[in-house]
């Protein structure tokens, strides 16, 4: 078994009061994209805030053997962990560049760079000097995935990269993510089953914060999966 | 008897008590008596609008001075008993709050606070400039010859504790009931509020009305107690900045906090008797302490350490 | 004539209040909150000036940079040991902090310093004047206001040129996803304050050339600066310069029509911004 890159214990998270995840285990190899699928309120994005450090959460989580929990978000950031959030949650009064250098302010050594990135999504280039405001939909996601990518992260973190966006769009995105594969570990949170399961290599259901089904992608029972989506049986 | 007569009776009781204090109490001890109940008046009604309300007001003394001025301008030439123009002073100062509203609503936090504060600026200009009061110099109270001298005292002491009296209790029936959670549901999340139907516009109006209303009577009964009224005395910036404090380390949002800190306020000032300036050093650092550790004040605190002790006695 | 020397006293007058309002609008677009203790930081600065200049019989100019990194100094201090803690949703706990903070050390300065009048001698320069044709400018008034102004264009370059004015902006659109990006949010927010004194304590020192202050003179401060800001909104810094020449150009016009009226017709251009137009003369409209 490949050397664990990320490696999640029995992590409970909280949004104040509420508990928003029980008891969250699992591993991540480096270079393995996973698919974290499940309805929405599931926990999806908690888990990955979690990893953050922008929810609150107790339990193991350790980066390369590394525990992240004494660590706060930027310092997190720093051990190589980048996020696409959702919502994008691009910088509106900067420009396209400059969220891009936002997000290269942690670089650390590797292929992505200002160059590298515009190649993925050309569209970055033209706009460079736009304020990221005013993009449309698709395009900030672009932006907000570059943005993560600038920082040469060792686990990169993708959430609902696809929401809101045409199905054009979407095929768009998702070719460019597919040429990621395997350079980095890659946790993807999608709504759509057959995309997450052809995108990644395993997977792990959520279901009101607890993990109900997690296999294989390749070949995985997409009938079962659905019933553990919903909460069936 | 539940916990709740039991405060209606205390409170009757302390009103009772502190109704026989001109009888006991010479003369200086009346007027400290009189300047204490005027403040703890005051700091409710500030408190009703920054505490329950929501708005931070940082031009208070604009009523203040407001009920000063109407009624030593009325009773100049009228004959109104000063007694009387107590409460009258009170609704003239709710009528120009009234006039501000309009404006000063379109405005939030910081913006509103700024506003309250240019509000009682201008006020405080065009009063100095108004011969008819005095201008800069101010004026007496011509009315006072009118009055028996002995008794001076003693009711404008009544006066003060029906004040501060009456504005407590109208918070108090404010806050409970149907208007109380309207207010309190506008507090936390007015977007929400609003979809369920509470305008906001009229809940904040009353309570600002009556807000002004309290200062107004607040500052009328200030100034009878001084028999002279001057722009700066009246329009004193140091009326609000008395008031935040005594309300912010009392408790803010809380009944009894306006009292706990007015308590702590008189405290400090005679404990530093001997300067004026360390005695507000003393204060603000208090207030900052408040806001750092405690923003819920003394009243807060004080709640904390009761549902302590009363936990085991409550049944759910 | 004497009505283009007003408006042109008044522009002068204008940019120093543009500098009083700089500070507090640059804590109110990237903390979103109101430091009721500005007035009191560009009064201190003022006072540490006549401390230095006491100790060491140097021209005020001079003394400039020392004043201001301390006053850097004691903006960060006070932003990260104080301000910081009571950060979050409720925004009337920081105004209730800065507000204890604005009369603790308006009161510090009168019990060290006294109650008295007190002044910046800047020599020769307080009186000397340029005549340029029919008028008559003032050195110190046109020296404040080419001061303003080159502190408003360096302040621009840094927010729109360097990494770390680039950090200011991202953090005040979004500070919590800017953590993802390696900052620490309470740092900036210490810098920022720390910004803000420093130019409140510049501010202080051209006011105190140019008047007498004492500890009780950052109450108006502050209803200027708030006003400047009010006048020419938040969408930008050069919104404050606006709000600012504005206000100034009002007050020497209102001081020559009617001189007892004071603050008067600032106040009352306040009001009439508000009515008329409440984003500010230069802000951007927010959708409610």
């Amino acid at each position: 078994m490949a050397e664990r890159l990320l490696h999640i214990e029995a992590l409970d998270a909280f949004h104040g009061d509420f508990q928003a995840l029980f008891g969250i285990s699992l591993s991540l190899a480096p270079g393995e994209t996973l698919a974290l699928i499940g309805a929405n309120g599931a926990g999806k994005t908690s888990l990955l805030r979690a990893i953050c450090g922008l929810t609150e959460a107790r339990g193991g989580l350790l980066l390369n053997g590394r525990d992240l929990a004494p660590l706060p978000t930027p310092e997190r950031a720093c051990t190589g962990i980048a996020m696409a959030p959702e919502g994008r949650r691009l910088f509106p009064s900067l420009s396209v560049a400059e969220n891009l250098m936002m997000g290269a302010r942690i670089a650390r050594p590797g292929p992505w760079n200002m160059q590298s990135v515009c190649a993925l999504f050309p569209i970055l280039a033209e706009f460079a000097e736009r304020p990221a405001g005013l993009l449309s939909g698709g395009q900030q996601q672009m932006v907000a995935i570059g943005r993560a990518l600038m920082a040469n992260p060792a686990l990169l973190l993708l959430d609902e990269v696809s929401l809101g966006l045409a199905p054009v769009v979407v095929d768009e995105l998702h070719a460019a993510l597919a040429s990621l594969r395997g350079q980095m570990a890659i946790i993807l949170v999608e709504q759509d089953m057959r995309r997450a399961l052809a995108a990644s290599d395993r997977f792990v259901c959520l279901l009101e914060g607890r993990l109900v089904m997690q296999g294989a992608s390749n070949g995985a029972d997409t009938a079962a999966l659905a019933r553990a989506y919903f909460g069936e049986d | 008897m539940s916990r709740e007569h039991a405060g209606w009776a205390g409170f009757a009781l302390i009103l009772a008590a502190l109704a026989l204090v001109p009888f006991l109490a010479g003369r200086g001890a009346l007027s400290l008596g009189i300047e204490i109940l005027v403040i703890i008046a005051l700091a409710q009604a500030w408190n009703l609008l920054a505490g329950y309300g929501g708005l931070l007001s940082l031009g208070h003394h604009g009523f203040v001075g407001l009920g000063g001025y109407a009624l030593f301008t009325v009773t100049r030439d009228l004959p109104v008993s000063p007694y009387l123009m107590v409460p009258l002073a009170a609704l003239i100062t709710a009528t120009l709050a009234l006039a501000l509203a309009p404006i000063l609503f379109r405005l939030r936090d910081v913006y509103f606070a700024v506003g309250m504060w240019v509000a009682a600026e201008i006020i405080r200009i065009l009063i100095m400039r108004w011969e008819f009061t005095g201008a800069a110099s101010g004026m007496p109270l011509y009315a006072a010859r009118g009055l028996d001298r002995a008794w001076m005292g003693p009711i404008t002491f009544w006066l003060a504790l029906a004040v501060a009296g009456g504005i407590t209790l109208t918070v108090a029936l404010m806050v409970r009931g149907t208007f109380g959670l309207r207010l309190r549901a506008l507090r936390d999340d007015e977007t929400a509020a609003r979809s369920i139907g509470v305008g906001p516009w009229r809940v904040r109006l009353i309570v600002f009305l009556v807000s002004a209303a309290g200062a107004g009577a607040a500052g009328a009964v200030s100034f009878l107690s001084n028999l002279f009224i001057t722009p700066m005395a009246a329009f004193d910036i140091g009326w609000t900045v008395t008031v935040i404090f005594v309300t912010v380390i009392g408790g803010i949002g809380r009944l009894h906090g306006p009292v706990l800190g007015a308590l702590v306020y008189f405290a400090l000032r005679e404990w530093l008797a001997f300067s004026a300036g360390w005695s507000l050093v003393a204060l603000g650092v208090t207030a900052m302490a408040v806001m750092l550790f405690a923003p819920g004040g003394l009243a807060g605190l004080a709640d904390r350490l009761l549902r302590r002790f009363s936990r085991p006695e409550t049944a759910p | 004539m004497a009505w283009i020397e007003t408006i042109l006293n008044g522009l002068m007058l204008g940019g120093l209040y543009a500098l009083f309002g700089l500070g507090l609008s640059l804590i109110f677009g990237v903390m979103r909150i109101a430091n009721i203790a500005h007035g009191e930081l560009v009064i201190a600065g003022a006072f540490l000036a006549f401390t230095v200049t006491g100790a060491v019989p140097i021209h005020p100019f001079i003394l400039l940079p020392v004043v201001v990194l301390v006053m850097f100094g004691v903006g960060y201090a006070l932003q990260a040991g104080l301000v910081n803690h009571v950060l979050g949703t409720d925004p009337l706990r920081p105004l209730l902090l800065t507000f204890g903070l604005s009369i603790v050390v308006q009161n510090l300065l009168v019990e060290l310093f006294g109650a008295d009048n007190r002044a910046l001698d800047p020599g020769p320069l307080r009186t000397a004047s340029l005549d340029l044709g029919p008028l008559s400018l003032g050195v110190l008034p046109l020296g404040t206001f080419l001061v303003a102004l080159a502190l408003f264009g360096a302040l621009h370059w840094a927010l729109a040129h360097t990494g770390w004015g680039r950090m200011v902006r991202a953090t005040s659109d979004d500070p919590e996803i800017v953590a993802l990006m390696g900052v620490d949010r309470r740092r900036v927010f210490a810098s920022v304050m720390g910004l803000s004194a420093a130019l409140a304590a510049i501010a202080g020192m051209l006011l105190a050339m140019r008047t007498s202050i004492t500890p009780f003179s950052g109450t108006e401060r502050l209803l200027i600066a708030f006003e400047v800001i009010v006048i020419g909104g938040l969408g930008s810094i050069w919104a404050s310069l606006l709000g600012g020449l504005a206000l100034g150009v009002v007050h020497a016009l209102g001081f020559r029509l009617d001189p007892a009226s004071g603050l008067l017709y600032g106040h009352l251009l306040l009001l009439v911004i508000l009515l008329a137009r409440p984003e500010g003369l230069a802000g951007k409209r927010k959708v409610r």
